[in-house]
Order: C-alpha cells, then structure tokens, then sequence
C-alpha cells in the first residue's frame, strides 16, 4: 500500500508540480503578510519591466500608469494565490496583461485580430544594417504606429517571450490569426522603418 | 544583413526604456490600504454570521436525537460501530476533497488524466472492501482496510491540493 502511494505523489510532483524557487522568496512571504516595505520593494523590481509592458499594449503613458496601479492592487490583494508555480514575474506578467486586455475592452477598442485571408508564410525582415542602421528608438516609434492588435501579438511574441499557443490563449484568438497577425506587424515595421531611413537620408 | 526579431532579441533590455512616475507606488499602497480595511471589515462581518450559522447547526444537531440514517444503525457493538464511524468520516472528508480537485482541472487539465487514474484503483479496491463489509459486517479487519484506504486518497488528494494553484 505504501509504495503504491509514494509512487503516485512521486510522478504528480514531477510531471506536473514541479515548484521553481523564486529568488525573491523572501519578498513575496512578507508581503504576503501585508508589510508594506517589502511589497514596495517587490513593486520597484518589477515596476519598470511591467510598466514597458503596458505602454506597449496600450500605446499611451496615462492609461499605462492607471492599469499598472491597478494591476499590482489586484496582484498583491491575490498574492497568497501565488504559490511559486511559476516565477513570480511571470505570474504578475500575467495580471498585468490581462488587466490592460480588461482595459482595452473597457474602452471599446477593437483588436481587429481577424483571421487573415491568406497567410503571410515568409516574411523577410532582413535589414541591411551597413546602410540602414537598426536603433530602438526607431523601433520603438514603428510599433507605436502599428495597429492595436498587431502590436500586442508583435510585443507579446518578440518582446514578452509568449508562444503562438500563448497568444491565443492570452487574446481569445486562434492560433493561426495570432501568426498571421504577427508576419503582417512584422512586415509593416520593417516597411515603416525603411520608410522613415529613406526619410531621413 | 541582419533580422529585426534577432535585433529586438538581442537588446531586449533596451526595450524596457520608459518609467513609471515616482508618485505611482503611494496611489497603489493607499488604495491597497483602502481594499484591506474593507475586506477586514468584511471579514468580521462574514465571521459572525458564520459563528452564528456554525451556533444554529450545532443547536439542532444536539437537540435531536441520535440520527437512525446510518445504515449500520442497528449495529450494537460500540467498538464496531466507532469504526464504522471513523470511516465514514473518512469517505465523507474525502469526497469533499475529490470535490475540490475536481474544481482544479479547469485551471490544469493535465493532472485529471493522472489524478483520475490513481482515484480510480484507490477507488476500486474502496469499493470491493465495500462489498467485503456488505458480505461479512462484522469483520473489523475489513472497517479497518476502508479507514486505511480512505487516510491514503486523504493523504494523496491533501498532497495535490497543496501543490496545485488554483
């Protein structure tokens, strides 16, 4: 009988129940006991990262600040949900994902994550560098012009490190539309880009 | 010649440019402070309608006699029927466990396959030690394998609980 147990809890706690240690452990326990200096200094490691996040979803340094305020309320109100089954940023990753979701749909904006009527199979998105050099800014400022939708699947596939699957699951879309998606804003940044070089020179 | 997506990868860091204002993280503890003294309040409320609920149950729990339910009712022996007790308090706990799992396949689909599988032979010896007490309801040997086997599903279904988030 023994074994028999041990042998069940044994594979569960491997296959699926693997708990990753988080280095800031120490952190999360204490704010999960309500002491504030600790959840301030959580708030200050990840407010950065987590503010770029939603500038990026949002496309607007207002509504950024609002949903990151929110989102941090609702992580640290919801913090003994935690239970290190994922690091903590990526937990907090995801409600502050979701809370800008929340907020778009609040405001009405339509994502326009249609399935595409064909698909973008090979897009290139090489650049010649030794005459058109890349710099973040740039880049940064060509995301800004892309459409909602497109920029949250682009900066949630290069930049938030999320599958396809993820993406889908994230946007309530399909897998194929989130791929679609992704070529089309990848193929209209680099369009932009060489716009604003040809632009400039 | 280079790729956009190997550029952004590589200077990911730079990406996370902008900062949020200073002023941002005294607006998140006031409001923090604000939701925690409403769920206190909350709390105290929802504890004294509890201790009020738990107060009635037990009252008219009490105050009626012994309930003849138990299907082992008629049974005379006071040792014997304490077993037969012990497991149904058991099986009771655990079903309500199993229950809680249940919940949790929705957030992790994947451990209901494995979960389910384990359930299950636990499960079926249950039930054959079940008929072995229908046959022979005497036998404490047999009461006593059914509180065994219903302390592992506990102790099992106790372990996954606590791992899981959900």
């Amino acid at each position: 009988m023994q074994p028999f147990i041990f042998r069940i809890v044994y594979k569960i706690g491997i296959k699926n129940l693997g708990t990753q240690t988080d280095i800031h452990k120490k952190l999360i326990e204490a704010s999960k006991n309500g002491d504030n200096r600790a959840r301030r200094q959580l708030y200050e490691l990840y407010a950065r990262a987590m503010f770029n996040i939603c500038l990026r979803m949002v496309n607007s340094r207002e509504d950024a600040e609002d949903i990151l305020q929110e989102a941090f309320v609702q992580a640290f109100m919801k913090l003994e949900t935690f239970r290190y089954d994922s690091t903590f940023g990526a937990w907090l990753k995801r409600i502050v994902i979701n809370t800008c979701i929340n907020a778009l749909n609040k405001k009405k904006v339509d994502l326009l994550l249609t399935e595409d009527m064909y698909h973008y199979k090979h897009v290139s998105d090489e650049v010649d560098e030794e005459y058109m050099p890349l710099t973040t800014k740039d880049v940064q400022k060509a995301m800004e012009e892309l459409p909602e939708g497109g920029r949250i699947v682009f900066s949630l596939y290069l930049l938030e490190g999320y599958d396809h699957v993820e993406i889908a699951e994230i946007l309530g879309i399909t897998e194929s539309t989130s791929k679609s998606q992704f070529m089309r804003a990848k193929r209209r940044v680099c369009e932009i880009l060489k716009e604003k070089y040809y632009e400039k020179a | 010649m280079r790729k956009l997506e190997d550029f952004m990868r590589d200077n990911r860091d730079d990406f996370d440019s902008e900062l949020p204002s200073l002023d941002l993280w005294d607006k998140i503890e006031s409001k923090l402070e604000k939701k925690e003294k409403g769920k206190h309040k909350f709390l105290k409320i929802a504890s004294a309608v509890a201790a009020v609920l738990v107060l009635a149950i037990l009252g008219t729990y009490m105050l009626q006699p012994q309930s003849d339910n138990n299907r082992y009712a008629n049974i005379s022996d006071p040792e014997l029927k304490n077993l037969l007790e012990t497991e149904a308090f058991y099986a009771q706990k655990v079903s309500l466990k199993v229950g809680e799992i249940q919940k949790c396949y929705k957030v992790h689909p994947e451990l209901k396959m494995d979960i389910e599988n384990d359930l299950n032979e636990l499960d079926t010896m249950y039930r054959e030690l079940e008929k072995d007490l229908d046959d022979n309801l005497y036998n404490r040997e047999v009461i006593e394998a059914m509180i065994q086997n219903n302390r592992f599903r506990l102790e099992m279904v106790d372990r996954v609980l606590n791992q899981i988030n959900c």
